[in-house]
């Protein structure tokens, strides 16, 4: 079943998106709340422009690097022997980018919270960066990281213009949820649209619900953070 | 033996320290601002600085090497509170000692021992949200000890803690500083403290060391040294030894020997025949040239005058007199700050014999704070 494919897609994409972005953003974030080199503002402007930024702009951009005419997308193709653009590796690097800030913002407040101090206290009683990384402040930056993961995976998941420009909509290789639904409205097919629509919908409400209801202390910028 | 020679910036203090430190009590002292946290920091491994640094004959730091702090094993208690907020007192007590298992380091001091020691029994299955500020700090120094350090950094353990939390720590720290036989170093700038717990003692200012020796020795020349701002430090005084004799539960005075001469001070019950150490303050001592009878001030000390001299500076017109109060095998000097006018009227002299008055009010030390 064609819409089922779309649901599972979707979820694989955002599933994925959040995963490498746990990874990638941790370091970033770390960087971006305690840093006090001369170019952070660049950095945390950079990592926050997805926000604002129309996503069309974006999928442009992704769309020409993706492209198998550029060094980028030909050294992809190079790799794997299949280009970037319309598939769904290309709509996972695309995920990444404009759901970084999604990740990076909610961990940056954490570990700003948490301040560097914990750090040194475990690296006078021995214990190496990593390590003292891993027993005092992950433990309490357990709702960041919750917040980061949900918001993240959300958003991948309600994302429609980049994913329509990188993507186009190929079943089975780029076409999620949201493009199924632009297709059914576009083939007059409201009774599929509302089913879907309302399914994201009741999806994004509870998710947002679980977060601010098991997450006060963080407040959720969606906007640009200004410099802390 | 600690060596330093170091260089590093911290914001507006440049710090610039050359300097041997012997495997005792050292205190760090000195007015706020003038680089005794960050000279901590720098030894630590905390704060990056230039220069050379060796403990005991290893490198801790020179042109090519830099061993980090995890790996320098040494025990820090910070100004505020550092215990591990998601663990209970008795994990945080673990975290170091744990760590110094792991890297071989020979168990000296157990978990038992330390807790019998610092009385956390009751405290270990708790988390530190629910610890007083005396608790806290009880645990933290604790956790510093149990990390098997062979050079512990005290920053100010007992700022931010009212009397009676002081009064609270202060056997512990008591425990910590004269049996347990670890090098420390402690940053203060109360005299009292220093005098308590120091038997050497470093002043600096400014970001450079101005001052060095036995507690003893530096406490009486501190008017000497051009300190600003900081008047408990700039505050010069004597570090006297005495004994208890007995306690007076009417009067809550504790009755002392200092070189076999009687001095009566206000304050809690201690041990018969347990040793005490007193700052007293230059200013706080007054001289008469026959015992005086019919007076509030309890204490008389017979003493010989050893020197005058004339203070300059901020304080002209007064005089600094030392004193030492004699005995066969342990006298003791006390310094004495009198006006120029009244050492004139006494027509003082070196050798003289006089009487050094003190007000049994004015002693304090920490441990005497009332509970």
């Amino acid at each position: 079943m064609n819409e089922f494919s779309a649901i599972l897609l979707t979820a694989k994409l955002a599933g994925i998106t959040t995963a490498v972005l746990l990874i990638l953003a941790t370091p970033l974030a770390w960087w971006l709340a305690h840093s006090r080199h001369r170019l952070k503002p660049a950095v945390e402007a950079l990592t926050a422009l997805p926000l604002v930024m129309p996503p069309t702009v974006l999928g442009f951009y992704l769309l020409l690097l993706f492209s198998p005419d550029n060094p980028f997308g030909g050294f992809w193709v190079a790799l794997t022997g299949s280009a970037l653009s319309f598939s769904f590796h290309g709509l996972v690097i695309a995920s990444l980018i404009y759901s970084l800030p999604f990740m990076v913002q909610p961990l940056t407040a954490a570990f700003g919270q948490i301040g560097k101090r914990p750090m040194e206290a475990a690296a006078t009683l021995g214990a190496s960066p990593w390590n003292a990384w891993r027993t005092t402040v992950l433990p309490r930056t357990r709702n960041g990281y919750l917040t980061a993961a949900v918001l993240t995976f959300a958003h991948t998941v309600g994302e429609f213009g980049i994913v329509l420009m990188v993507g186009g909509n190929l079943a089975g290789e780029t076409r999620v949820i949201s493009i199924a639904i632009y297709e059914s409205v576009e083939t007059l097919d409201y009774a599929q649209a509302h089913l879907l629509s309302v399914g994201l919908l009741i999806f994004s409400f509870s998710t947002l619900l679980c977060v601010y209801y098991f997450n006060r202390q963080f407040a959720l910028s969606l906007g640009p953070r200004s410099a802390s | 033996m600690l060596c330093i020679d170091i260089q590093a910036r911290q914001g507006d203090l440049s710090l610039q320290v050359n300097t041997r430190v012997a495997n005792t009590v050292t205190a760090l002292a000195g007015p706020s601002g003038c680089g005794k946290t960050t000279l901590l920091r720098v030894i630590a491994g905390l704060t990056p600085s230039q220069g050379l640094l060796t403990f005991n004959d290893v490198t801790w730091q020179d042109d090519t090497i830099i061993v980090p702090s995890h790996r320098r094993r040494i025990g820090f208690v910070f100004q505020d509170d550092q215990l591990f907020p998601h663990l209970t007192v008795e994990q945080n007590l673990r975290y170091g000692m744990e760590r110094a298992q792991a890297a071989g380091v020979d168990i000296a001091l157990t978990l038992a021992e330390v807790t019998a020691h610092f009385d956390l029994h009751a405290l270990l299955k708790r988390r530190p949200a629910t610890l007083s500020g005396g608790e806290s700090r009880r645990v933290n120094i604790a956790r510093a000890v149990l990390s098997q350090p062979q050079l512990l950094l005290l920053d100010e353990p007992l700022t931010g803690l009212d009397n009676k939390r002081k009064a609270e720590i202060f056997p512990y720290l008591a425990k910590v500083t004269r049996e347990l036989q670890i090098p420390t170093l402690y940053v203060s700038h109360i005299n009292d403290e220093i005098a308590q717990f120091c038997e050497n003692m470093i002043v600096m200012q400014h970001g450079k060391l101005i001052d060095q020796g036995a507690t003893a020795e530096v406490l009486p020349r501190l008017w000497r040294e051009p300190l600003e701002s900081d008047r408990s430090l700039s505050e010069a005084g004597s570090l006297i030894n005495a004994s208890v004799s007995r306690f007076d539960p009417i009067y809550s005075m504790i009755h002392l020997q200092v070189a076999d001469q009687p001095l009566q001070v206000i304050g809690p019950k201690m041990p018969e025949t347990s040793q005490i150490r007193l700052f007293l303050a230059a200013k706080d001592v007054a001289i008469a040239l026959q015992r005086p009878t019919d007076l509030s001030i309890r204490n008389t000390l017979a003493a010989t005058v050893r020197a005058i001299t004339p203070m300059q500076g901020e304080t002209p017109g007064l005089v600094a007199v030392e004193l030492r109060i004699e005995h066969p095998t342990e006298p003791q000097a006390l310094s004495a700050h009198i006006t120029a006018a009244a050492c004139d009227a006494l027509l003082l002299e070196t050798g003289a014999h006089v009487f050094a008055l003190i007000k049994s009010a004015r002693i304090s030390t920490p441990s005497i704070f009332e509970g």
